[in-house]
């Protein structure tokens, strides 16, 4: 008997999950060479309601299908009671997640793009460590449910990135560049240059270590330090702090809640991007959905369950892993661009900080909009210009009290990590601690 | 199983192979607030295959089919010839290990009904979401796994282990209106399902602290003299500066060499540091690591001065130092890199009184949220913190967040406590996106100018 036959003998209502993964690898440790390799993963879920209960099982290798379906049913009969619905079938997302070429790509030539990336930083060997990681995967999907909806869907991931860290007596410093799509680069060496030109801007700036005093100056989170706004406020809006009242702004959809400038959407539908794809992992096509409109509160994510239990309705922001029930997550999120560029933007600058990441972000209090945290990469901004690296400094506040005056959002838009697409962001108002 | 591997491994020639095989078993059960959020059992099982072709670099293949185990080790095999490395890879020397470590429990959790389990973790739940109104919300799971799990390599070694780990783990999450708290604990054990009963008491105390600590006030930014618990000492000791001592990061970079050079001096005559993955029962316990080599006691500082390293087969090799049985894998879909298993602050002569009596105005920071180290320097943030006045513990303040450069900070410690003990809790460790168990111990430590984050 298949699965699906088991599961229907037991409920009316049921959704199976397949996934099968192959992801090839290449890395590059101290310089050489180090290993290739193949991971392959399969698995299967079952969901299933059984009198308005909803139970849940998973597996992976080789396994009983009946014992699957016997410890879902088992789930169910502890489950919670949730008027879930499946989806019915809503045809497709538009949106190129699939690159044959990409699928077709072999360890020897992920060994030569890392071999060409590597040479192009010969010059440090000796003052710095290198560690660099070429893979490629192939992703299978289907989700069937009892609302007759079955889709298949499938991905290719390219992903790229390497670390330099330079260590000069005490001081440790780590630079590192990412690159994840789901097409293969048409120009993977113009993308290598441009990557090797950031790392060697910083390189060149680290040189120089600065202090910055401390108080309330100016601070420009580039579009990867827009992390330490966009953790907080993504598991704000997050369904599952939705429906359990936990997240600060739970009850104020529709509300101004930051400075009108800025605007946060989170999109699924953005071709050749890992995070996109025709559908959720519920079956649901992919969409984009304004979070924040000029300030104003506009959307949450949710998946069914939180979307069910919250009284409102799937944004198809559904993620799961064999082994999970599915659960509200973002896709690519996007940042509207001001009206400075970002040169101008730092010309204002007397003296202040541009950060670019910072430690312990997502430890401690995240739900309560708070931040204290060191800054790991960040530079000093004097007389408009980047003069050097700072170290010892932190930055602390709270998303939703300092993002309601932002000074400024640049014209400037970057993929500052793969699923984030963002503007250079100035704060005057942030508390920095400095040494 | 074991024959299946020894028998895929006889047919190799002309390369080293090592192979894992794991299968799982697991059960779980999770509140949020008042909703079941899963409840749920999970099948899992794989193997891993890693080639080391001579004069090649590894080739590695994961995969869930056992039957499938001849056709991925020849995969392997082709993985590691295209690996060509301009240096070879050397593994150190190690006896080839023959042991089977079944899990001998107590209280044997797979004998327990699911609804059991449920009951279990409902029963601590409610008692947080009924202590007050300002609990909005709650966390509240319990979790067990039970795995079997098979290495042999080319060289000889064939070991067969059992793990068994169960966790109950409770927080509560309040609020004001304004602003939003918690308060955090849990309980773990390698032997016995009847350690996770009877915590009513300790789970009513998580939710008393979640409200305590809503009502305390911020901490003021800037530098004081700390002492942190011996849970919190636990957590400082494995992130400002176990990671450092992980070979993977020194082994290609002879200015990190230069910086960890064995006999530099880290901190004050009085300060031993040490790693023991051979300890019964702890949470990183794993008595042979995932190349098959034994775990040990390795101190990394002993009296001040730094003295040891944790190594691979790899690193070891490459640096020409004795293998530490340090290479652990979260599972059989990941090869095995360095990490630590159980670190600790070894006991001093402190007693805990006397670290406070001479504080004018300080910090006393107890238990961790988690932290992050980058390199030498580190964050973590404690659980909940009182401010020390005139050598007394006062009030409770909050978002209280450590942050330090390790050269600095460990050359800071001024007084370790007589009072050592391991952490209950079930703790892990993230690194290169594999996480794995591991025990933290330490009694409380004093240090002095210690950088706190705060408004």
């Amino acid at each position: 008997m298949s699965l699906l036959d088991k599961a229907k003998q037991f409920a009316s209502s049921f959704e199976l999950y397949e996934l099968t993964e192959e992801s090839y690898n290449v890395s590059f440790k101290g310089w050489k060479l180090n290993e290739s390799g193949i991971n392959q993963e399969a698995g299967k879920s079952v969901r299933l309601i059984v009198d308005g209960r909803i139970g849940f099982a998973g597996a992976k290798g080789v396994f009983d299908e009946e014992k699957l379906v016997e410890n879902a049913r088992e789930s169910a009969s502890f489950g919670d009671e949730v008027a879930l619905e499946f989806p019915k079938e809503a045809g497709s997302a538009d949106v190129v997640v699939w690159d044959d070429k990409l699928a077709q790509l072999s360890l020897e030539d992920m060994i030569r793009i890392g071999k060409s990336a590597m040479e192009r930083f010969e010059d440090l060997r000796d003052s710095c460590d290198f560690e660099m990681s070429v893979s490629k995967s192939i992703i299978h999907e289907r989700i069937i449910n009892s609302s007759g909806l079955d889709v298949s869907k499938r991905k290719t991931v390219f992903s790229l990135g390497f670390e330099l860290m330079r260590v000069k007596e005490n001081d440790i410093l780590s630079l590192w560049e990412r690159e994840s799509s789901s097409m293969y680069p048409e120009d993977i060496a113009s993308l290598i240059t441009t990557k090797e030109k950031k790392i060697r801007e910083k390189l060149a700036l680290a040189d120089n270590l600065l202090r910055v005093p401390t108080g309330n100056i100016p601070v420009v989170l580039s579009p990867k330090g827009i992390l330490v706004f966009l953790v907080p406020l993504l598991s704000g809006i997050n369904g599952k702090n939705i429906y359990t009242k936990t997240s600060p702004i739970w009850n104020r959809r529709g509300d101004v809640l930051f400075d009108s400038k800025l605007s946060v959407a989170n999109d699924g539908t953005i071709s050749g991007k890992p995070s996109s794809d025709t559908h959720d992992d519920e079956g649901i096509p992919k969409r984009r959905t304004s979070i924040i409109k000029n300030g104003v509160l506009e959307n949450f994510v949710f998946d069914l369950l939180s979307a069910a239990r919250a009284n409102d309705a799937s944004t198809a922001s559904a993620q799961r892993g064999v082994f999970s029930q599915p659960y509200p997550g973002t896709d690519n999120i996007v940042v509207e661009p001001g009206n400075v560029s970002y040169e101008d933007m730092l010309k204002g600058i007397k003296e202040g900080l541009l950060v670019e990441d910072v430690l312990g972000l997502g430890q401690g209090n995240v739900l309560s909009g708070g931040f204290s945290n060191p800054v790991g990469l960040a530079f000093k901004i004097e007389n408009g210009e980047l003069v050097g690296r700072v170290k010892d400094a932190s930055i602390a506040g709270n998303i939703y009290d300092n993002f309601t005056a932002i000074e400024a959002l640049s014209s400037e838009q970057k993929w500052g990590y793969p699923s984030i697409l963002a503007p250079y962001v100035r704060l005057d108002n942030l508390s920095v601690v400095g040494k | 199983m074991k024959d299946r591997i020894r028998e895929a491994l006889s047919k190799v020639k002309g390369a080293f192979v090592e192979v894992r095989f794991e299968q799982k078993e697991s059960s779980r059960v999770a509140f949020r607030g008042k909703v079941l959020e899963s409840i749920t059992a999970t099948i899992d099982g794989g193997g891993f295959v890693r080639a080391l072709v001579p004069n090649k670099g590894w080739g590695i293949v994961t995969f869930n089919n056992i039957e499938e185990l001849d056709k991925r080790i020849e995969q392997a095999i082709s993985c590691s010839r295209i690996v060509i490395p301009d240096e070879p890879i050397k593994l150190s020397d190690v006896e080839p290990a023959i042991a089977d470590i079944p899990a001998v429990l107590k209280h044997d959790f797979r004998g327990v009904p699911l609804s059991e389990k449920k009951k279990l973790i409902e029963g601590y739940n409610d008692i947080l979401l009924g202590y007050d109104k300002r609990i909005i919300n709650t966390a509240s799971f319990y979790v067990d796994g039970f795995t079997k799990y098979w290495y042999a390599n080319t060289n000889g070694a064939c070991i067969c282990k059992e793990r068994a780990d169960v966790v109950v783990a409770a927080t509560a999450i309040a609020s004001d209106g304004k602003t939003v708290q918690q308060a955090h604990d849990s309980w773990s054990s390698r032997t016995d399902y009847n350690e996770m009963l009877g915590h009513e008491k300790e789970v009513e105390d998580i939710a008393r602290l979640s409200i305590g600590i809503l009502e305390a006030d911020n901490v003021k930014g800037g530098k004081y003299t700390v002492v942190l618990d011996p849970r919190l000492a636990g957590v400082f000791i494995h992130e400002a500066f176990g990671h450092l001592s992980e070979a993977d990061f020194v082994y290609e970079n002879p200015k990190a060499q230069e910086m960890m050079v064995l006999g530099r001096r880290f901190g004050p005559d009085f300060l031993n540091v040490a790693e023991d993955g051979s300890i019964p029962d702890l949470r990183g316990s794993i008595y042979y690591d995932d190349e098959g080599t034994k775990c040990r006691k390795n101190y990394l500082i002993k009296n001040g001065l730094l003295v040891g390293r944790l190594h691979s087969r790899e690193t070891a090799g490459k640096m020409s130092e004795f293998t530490t049985g340090n290479a652990r894998a979260q599972d059989y879909a990941h090869p095995p890199i360095v990490r630590m298993t159980n670190t600790f602050i070894e006991n001093g002569k402190t007693a805990v009184d006397d670290m406070f009596s001479d504080i004018k105005l300080g910090i006393y920071a107890v238990d961790a949220y988690g932290g992050q180290t980058m390199l030498e320097n580190f964050s973590f943030s404690a659980g909940y913190a009182y401010i020390i006045r005139n050598g007394r513990k006062a009030e409770m303040v909050r978002d209280v967040v450590l942050q330090g450069n390790l050269f600095q900070t460990l050359a800071n410690i001024e007084a370790v406590g007589d009072d050592f003990q391991w952490s209950k809790g079930g703790g892990s460790c993230g690194k290169g996106g594999q996480s794995v168990p591991v025990g933290m111990g330490s009694p409380h430590i004093r240090i002095k100018d210690v950088l706190i984050g705060g408004k």
